[in-house]
């Protein structure tokens, strides 16, 4: 099963369980049934959207420069085109 | 900077999450003259925001789309 195929498939569950609620096939009690329950969809996208914010966000707070990878890289790169050069390649 | 946006970005989306969270899940359940009522808008705020925020980013991004094809198959 793919993975598109599982998250239709959860997707689809889901939906006709909501649905299924909806139309009051479950014992839910009065709030719940008229307040709570229609609004679950709209929720679950609202927290999927601040989901999405937190991780973004958390991943850019945590997220470690390393200077010394940045340098050796740099260093790198300089004795690549210094090789080049040598070599007759054209480089910038 | 990067640090700044990320916190900026944790925050709202924290505050976000609880804040309509509480909302739509245990406001309902409260009694209408109990002071925590105060905090938040009537009921009908908690679909109406979302809903037009969605609409008005769907729009947003339909239209920067269409934008973008035009100039592309204007060339």
């Amino acid at each position: 099963m793919t993975r598109a195929h599982r998250i239709a498939t959860t997707f689809t569950i889901a939906a006709v369980t909501w649905l299924l609620g909806l139309f009051g096939l479950f014992p839910l009690s009065e709030t719940i049934q008229s307040q709570i329950w229609p609004v679950l969809p709209l929720f679950f996208i609202v927290a999927l959207g601040s989901y999405a914010f937190i991780n973004v966000g958390y991943n850019l707070l945590v997220f470690r420069e390393c200077p010394e990878a940045f340098h050796e890289l740099m260093q790198e790169i300089q004795e690549a085109k210094h090789d080049l050069r040598a070599k007759g390649v054209d480089v910038a | 900077n990067d640090k700044a946006v990320g916190a900026a970005l944790l925050g709202i989306g924290s505050f976000v999450f609880a804040y309509y969270s509480i909302w739509t899940l245990v406001i309902p359940f409260v009694d209408e003259d109990h002071p925590a009522r105060s905090l938040f808008p009537p009921q009908w705020y908690a679909i109406a925001v979302p809903v037009f925020l969605l609409a008005a980013g769907i729009t947003a991004l339909f239209g920067f789309l269409s934008l973008v094809m035009l100039k592309s198959s204007k060339k």
